[in-house]
């Protein structure tokens, strides 16, 4: 069923990387709807873009990452959402890039980044704020380590701006590990907790994981929460 | 061979890096103008010369990744080029500026010695391959956010690109919001790994965002900094300097100014001699 590309998804709509899918077949179909390409550190590690776009047709709408103005201009007729990692997102170049595509934007606060000062960067992209849904992925604790505050979730929250929030982001290790990063940190059994979290700040939408299934507490909790305006 | 993959440490007919002799690069944040440009080369290539320091001069045709869209960003990638051309025809010494997209690195990479990967930007491979591509050195900063073993993954990933070239470059760590904190276990670490090893003494004082809409800092802080790390042991140290620092168009609150620059600079002499 094709769905009206350019509108935001609605409440309850869970993102998945399109090569982790596979982990979350427990999801109920309504839910799987927009993919996200979340981004890769490793060059090449990441499926062509031309065959990705060719295999589109199994699911609608689907969305990238972009991380350069030309990345954008080239390749944005094949996505309808565009999403900006915490990295770049106070990159001038790319925000406005982004805003001029007229495509929905998803902007995730960089880990290093006040809270606060994602107001700056939502600035930047003048009135694409519209068609924006902010991302909140954690705050640097350390190496390899995010942790999820609730005031920064209270902060964006507060911005009438929806409000994604990254799971994988909170919970997997990006690129290569601090060597004494403890493991226990990815474990399924804190996906609760960041479940309740979210919720208890009417976050909108999840970000999954792509090294593991959600946990099925955790699912069972927002589907429960969201059904309705699913 | 002096660093990893065989790597002499060569990155212009002036300047070859080595354990052994201190290199200074320092310059303005933003490339303001052609002239705080050859002001401070001129200020910094004295300075250097009396104290035996190899030196590069450093700036930003393009601060694009700013605080706030109403900031100034500066020359901009072509009248950026050719004055850092310019500066490194008139004074002799290497260049070295910061790219922020493939396209800009390969342009950049035409004109200076060293190109940067900045710290937001350094797990960017698709980025540092751009840089790799250019067969100029690389200097990656190292992002406040990721830990030592990622930033030596970055180098591995360009010198498996074919360039052994890499400079890292420690200039803090996220140490809860608006604030930094220096890391010396990383400046071990980097040495260890065998390549060029940097510490950036001055964006280490940051205190990002915590200005109403810019970065502060915490100058004061500037100096002690950078004896520690010549104390832990560095290939080169990295500066922003400006001639009148309170009146910059960017960083003004960690940028220093010239005597600083000098008090710094002859600590550094005296400490490493030391080692």
């Amino acid at each position: 069923m094709q769905q009206n590309t350019n509108s935001k998804p609605s409440r309850g709509t869970c993102f998945i990387d399109a090569q982790h899918a596979h982990l979350h077949k427990a999801i109920p179909s309504l839910l799987k709807a927009p993919l996200h390409g979340l981004h890769s550190w490793r060059v090449g590690a990441t499926e062509p873009v031309s065959a990705f776009a060719e295999r589109r047709g199994w699911i609608q709408p689907i969305g990238n990452t972009v991380t350069t103005p030309e990345q954008i201009e080239r390749e944005s007729h094949s996505f309808e959402r565009l999403y900006i990692p915490g990295e770049f997102c106070r990159q001038g170049d790319v925000l406005s890039a982004a805003a001029q595509s007229g495509k929905t934007i998803l902007l995730e606060r960089g880990a290093f980044l006040a809270p606060s000062d994602i107001l700056r960067a939502v600035d930047k992209l003048g009135s694409a704020r519209e068609r924006l849904i902010l991302v909140e992925a954690g705050s640097a604790f350390g190496y390899s380590d995010r942790v999820l505050d609730p005031r920064s979730l209270h902060v964006m929250a507060t911005l009438g701006i929806p409000l994604a929030l990254n799971l994988n982001s909170l919970t997997a290790s990006v690129g290569v590990p601090y060597q004494h990063r403890p493991t226990w940190l990815s474990d399924a059994e804190f996906d609760l907790a960041f479940v309740q979290t979210a919720l208890a700040f009417n976050t909108e939408y999840l970000i999954l994981p792509t090294f593991r299934e959600l946990s099925p507490k955790a699912l069972a909790l927002w589907i429960d929460s969201c059904k309705e305006s699913l | 061979m002096t660093f990893k993959n065989g790597w002499n440490g060569r990155v212009a007919p002036e300047v070859q890096l080595s354990p052994k002799k201190l290199t200074v690069i320092a310059g303005p944040c933003m490339l303001e103008s052609k002239e705080i440009g050859f002001a401070v080369a001129q200020f910094m290539k004295n300075l250097c010369n009396e104290l035996g320091f190899q030196y590069i001069f450093k700036s930003s045709y393009d601060k694009a990744n700013r605080t706030s869209g109403n900031t100034m960003r500066g020359p901009g990638l072509e009248q950026g080029l050719d004055w850092l051309n310019e500066i490194r025809e008139h004074f002799q010494v290497p260049v070295l500026t910061d790219v922020h997209t493939p396209s800009q690195a390969l342009e950049a990479g035409k004109v200076v010695d060293i190109v940067q990967v900045p710290a937001f930007l350094s797990d960017q491979k698709q980025l540092l391959k751009a840089c790799a591509v250019t067969q100029k050195t690389i200097q990656i900063k190292k992002g406040q956010h990721s830990s030592p073993e990622q930033l030596i993954a970055c180098a591995d990933a360009i010198a498996a690109e074919g360039n052994p070239k890499v400079m890292l470059c420690e200039r803090g760590t996220s140490f809860g919001y608006n604030n930094l904190v220096v890391d010396y276990r990383n400046l071990v670490l980097m040495r260890q790994s065998g390549y060029a090893t940097v510490f950036d003494g001055t964006h280490s004082a940051q205190l990002p965002g915590a200005g109403q809409g810019q970065s502060s800092g915490l100058r004061e802080m500037v100096p002690s900094l950078c004896a520690a790390a010549i104390a832990v042991g560095i290939d080169a140290l990295f500066l922003e300097v400006h001639p009148h620092p309170e009146q910059a168009l960017s960083d003004a609150a960690t940028q220093v100014q010239f005597e600083t620059a000098k008090t710094i600079l002859e600590r550094s002499k005296k400490l490493s001699d030391f080692n």
